[in-house]
């Protein structure tokens, strides 16, 4: 199979892209391992459920918008149940290879142009009980929500830095389940510091309303919401139980003589969001580190063209922003494409592009805004590491360990040679779960830069696959 | 001005640490020059397999001299007792299981090659025993029902190449060798009667530092290239599974086919066997510091041939594939011994160098601190590469 420009993800960002491209003239396909269109924010029930009133809140209008435009769009070729499991550079011959794991084996995808758009996933933080079954991300519970209206729990806590704690949170009560709090790192004035330019509130009125209305039907329903305060440990036999809590003082110390403990059986952890680059990596795009904003994030010029020539990088992985500067980054990304193909000329794309850039611009100063108030800060999540904590939660490497590793072979200063010797991030998820902590740990430790450090070497397949399907099509 | 040190060893690969740690505990001096971190190179990235039977690209791809093969399975025989003390040795766990190993062959023709490499072998006084395929078997009840005949080596088995050359630079470092990370050498030039080694001591700002030292010994593997050895990059193919019940105990191997497949400790099995991947080009040349691009061709043979002699592999998942360079010769032996024209520079390289590499680091040691070995090195030496070196001694 051939195609112009194969786009991995179909959330609004390769939606957008999808659009803008075949609207240029390009042959374009979309793959997403997913059964439906929509991506993070707008995950879509299973086809055996009818969710009524499915995500009808004002924010998630745009992206149902694209959702339906693009849907339509019969030149589209979609490609679901399809994960990426690799993208080949060119050798001898000028197309890029995919390799696609779908539901009947493996196959092979040639495109001129790749454009990925994988998105982002939640920041893992390493407390004492973080790996316990009950504690889970806050995009997992909301995921259950949001395709299922299913609540995965019967009493929850929200520990966090992320106002989309608040959003799940309201999400959970909404669908009949029962919340014992949601509970900030930060300070009630740091949060409301947002509230401060009043064209921020104007420009972005969809959001604040939906965090507004979400926080007035919390306080109805009588869930308490706290500030400066942390999770400390997860407590539980086999399952969780309960959760220990603890004020931050102002020096932002955590005051861990005066703790409580709250009972709950699902613990949502919400401090913010990673950049999926493991694909971008493994294709050679350059990254570079970005704590607040998704760790390592991808590198691009003003038409998202990556450090690969031929490969364009779009929404969360070029750092987290939100769903509207994804499509719009999409959009300006198949842009840059089409003209590079010669479909349509580069004068026309420079003139499709100027309002989109303008929007992205204003937006981009937003996220930028409530990526810093949201980010939990270094040292909290040094304050909650404990050496008995698995580091690598696939091949079980603990934090006291890796850190013996470290003092014992001080020659070690790279992610990689780091991971070779403790196996911290050599397991089922490929570093997904550990590389942001390892990254800032070892940065920490030699006092360097997290981007001395360097990231993992990221290796087919992306995802563990069935050898079975990859021998069937040979 | 006396050298600082009596060797300067470049490259901190397995060959490089081991040769430092018994050069070091035979009382020399030395410092270890890497230019990225230790164990980057081919050491840390292969399959870790102890290979004493003759290989199968020893006995296919090429033609080979009886006498060469029989010096082989002798250099075997030694590595083969050197591993029974390396724990001992290096006082840690290196991943070490010999508990046998069996090449395999699917049909009588191929079960042939295997007699002909047992007359070698055991005319050497190497423990190897043939068995049919029904004994194979009996021994290795995975064993899928086309193995005709399996060769049956006692002695073979795997380490952990994570763990190897850490273990030899842990204990080399306690016999007061320097390791000097990120330090890329660019130029060995001999002035005033000893070598003078150059390197870059920061690639940020290119600082250059020099070392002076009365010997040189390179062992920078496939990157050996750009100081004037015969030495060629290969990339490689590396797959590994998801973890899985004890199922085998053995290394195995085919004697046609490429493969290698062996269970870790940890459960994962590890399938290589010499599938290839696509070095990577920068402007015409190898890009030295790139992993090179693994080739799906390669993943899916390599797994058929897997599947083809275990069956049971074919139900598990593909956890990764990875691609490592390593260094070969012309001729596929090893490059081990001072440079003819160029006394008191060294060369070890080449070869199956994760098995062999403890051992070539012994054998050089004496070579280097008396002037001869206890196993004669001579037929590897790189006096066979002399019309290649004959620049070299000069500035
Ligand atoms: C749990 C969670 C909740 C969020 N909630 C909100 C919210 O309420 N409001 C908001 O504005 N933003 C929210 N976000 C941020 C959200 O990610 C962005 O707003 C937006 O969805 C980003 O668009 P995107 O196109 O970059 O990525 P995504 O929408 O994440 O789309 C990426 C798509 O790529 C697919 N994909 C990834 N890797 C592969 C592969 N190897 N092969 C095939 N397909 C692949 C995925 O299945 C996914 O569908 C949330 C994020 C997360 C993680
Ligand atoms: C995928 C794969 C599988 C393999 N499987 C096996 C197996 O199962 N069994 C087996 O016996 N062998 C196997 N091998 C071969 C074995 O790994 C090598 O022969 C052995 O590791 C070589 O060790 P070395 O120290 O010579 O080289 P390397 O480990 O490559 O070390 C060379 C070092 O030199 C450094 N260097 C390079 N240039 C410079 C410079 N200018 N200045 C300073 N430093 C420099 C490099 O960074 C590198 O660290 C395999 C190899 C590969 C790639």
């Amino acid at each position: 199979m051939k195609t112009d420009l194969a786009i991995i993800g179909a959330g609004p960002a390769g939606m957008a892209a999808a659009l803008a491209g075949q609207e240029c003239g390009l042959h374009v396909t979309v793959i997403d391992e997913q059964a439906k269109p929509g991506g993070q924010i707008l995950r879509q029930p299973p086809k055996q459920f009818t969710v009524t009133g499915w995500l009808e809140d004002r924010v998630y209008r745009e992206a149902k918008t694209l959702l339906n435009q693009a849907s339509e769009k019969s030149a589209i070729i979609w490609q679901f149940h399809s994960a990426v499991s690799a993208i080949v550079s060119p050798g001898v011959h000028d197309n890029f290879t995919l390799i696609i794991a779908g539901q009947n084996g493996i196959r092979e995808l040639l495109a001129k142009r790749v454009l990925i758009t994988p998105g982002c996933f939640d920041m893992p933080v390493l407390f004492p009980g973080c790996n316990l079954p009950g504690v889970m991300a806050s995009g997992g519970i909301q995921a259950f929500v949001k395709c299922q209206q299913l609540v995965p729990g019967e009493r929850f806590l929200f520990v966090g830095s992320h106002p989309l704690q608040l959003i799940v949170a309201d999400q959970i009560v909404k669908a009949g389940g029962k919340v014992a709090g949601v509970i900030f790192a930060q300070s009630r004035s740091r949060m409301l510091a947002l509230l401060k330019s009043p064209f921020t509130v104007l420009r972005n009125f969809d959001k604040f309303a939906q965090v507004g209305a979400a926080i007035g039907r919390l306080y109805k329903a009588g869930v308490p919401i706290t500030f400066n305060q942390t999770i400390v440990r997860a407590n539980g036999e086999d399952i969780l139980q309960s959760a220990t809590v603890a004020p931050i003082a102002n020096d932002g110390l955590i005051q861990k003589t005066s703790t409580s403990d709250i009972k709950c059986d699902r613990l949502g952890i919400c401090f913010g969001f990673l950049a999926a680059t493991e694909l971008a990596w493994q294709a050679g795009v350059e990254c570079i580190w970005d704590a607040k904003r998704g760790g390592w994030i991808t590198i691009h010029d003003e038409w998202m063209r990556s450090t690969v020539p031929g490969i364009s990088v779009a929404g969360e992985i070029t750092a987290i922003a939100g769903a509207d500067v994804a499509a719009l980054e999409g959009q300006i990304a198949a842009y840059g494409c089409a003209s590079s193909l010669g479909s349509v000329s580069l004068q026309q794309v420079e003139k499709l592009s100027v309002l989109p850039r303008l929007k992205v611009k204003r937006l981009r100063r937003f996220a930028r805004i409530l990526t810093e108030l949201s980010w939990p800060g270094a040292s909290l999540l040094d304050q909650l590491e404990s050496d008995s904590v698995n580091l690598c939660k696939c091949e079980e490497v603990t934090i006291g360990s890796f850190f013996r590793m470290m003092q014992l072979n001080p020659h070690i200063t790279t992610a990689n040679s780091a991971k070779l010797l403790s196996r911290a991030g050599m397991g089922l998820c490929q570093g997904r779960y550990c590389q942001y902590s390892v990254t800032r740990l070892m940065a920490r430790q030699l006092g360097v830069s997290e981007n001395k450090i360097g990231a993992f070497t990221s290796r087919f397949p992306a995802k563990a696959i069935a050898i079975h399907d990859l021998l069937k099509c040979e | 001005m006396k050298p600082t040190y009596d060797v300067a060893v470049i490259g901190g690969g397995l060959i490089g640490c081991a040769c430092a740690y018994y050069l070091s505990k035979s009382g020399a001096q030395v410092v270890v020059l890497e230019r990225g971190q230790i164990n980057q190179g081919a050491s840390g990235q292969n399959a870790g397999s102890l290979h004493f039977q003759l290989e199968q690209r020893l006995i296919q791809n090429i033609e080979m001299d009886v006498r060469e093969l029989e010096f082989h399975v002798g250099l075997a025989k030694l590595a083969i007792t050197h591993w029974r003390s390396i724990g001992a040795e290096l006082k840690t766990d290196v991943g070490l299981s010999m508990h046998g190993g069996l090449m395999v062959s699917e049909s009588p023709v191929e079960t042939e090659l295997l007699e002909r490499k047992l007359q070698i072998e055991r005319s050497q006084g190497l423990m190897v025993e043939m068995l049919d395929g029904r004994e194979a078997r009996k021994l290795a009840p995975f064993l899928s029902d086309n193995i005709h005949a399996a060769l049956h080596c006692p002695d073979e088995g795997h380490s952990n190449p994570r763990l190897l050359t850490p273990a030899f630079v842990a204990r080399a470092t306690e016999l007061g060798v320097h390791f000097i990370t990120g330090a890329r050498v660019s130029a060995v030039q001999r002035a005033n009667q000893q070598w003078q080694v150059t390197f870059e001591a920061d690639t940020n700002t290119g600082n250059r530092k020099q070392i002076h030292c009365e010997n040189v010994l390179n062992t920078a593997g496939a990157w050996a290239v750009n100081l004037h050895i015969p030495l060629y990059p290969v990339g490689l193919t590396m797959n590994v599974t998801e973890k899985t019940a004890p199922l085998m105990p053995f290394l195995i191997q085919h004697v046609a086919r490429k493969l290698s497949l062996k269970q870790t400790e940890d459960g994962n099995l590890l399938i290589g066997g010499g599938w290839g991947a696509r070095l990577q080009q920068r402007s015409g040349s190898w890009s030295s510091n790139a992993s090179p691009h693994f080739k799906l061709e390669s993943v899916r043979g390599n797994l058929r041939a897997a599947v083809d002699v275990v069956p049971a592999v074919e139900s598990l998942r593909l956890l990764r594939t990875w691609t490592g360079t390593t260094a070969i010769t012309p001729d596929l032996l090893p490059v081990l011994g001072e440079v003819p024209q160029a006394p008191g520079f060294f060369v070890a390289s080449g070869g199956s160098g994760f098995t062999y590499g403890p051992t070539y680091a012994a054998l050089m040691t004496e070579l280097i601190l008396t002037g001869t070995s206890s196993y004669p090195l001579d037929p590897f030496s790189p006096a066979r590469f002399s019309s290649l070196n004959s620049f070299m001694g000069q500035n």
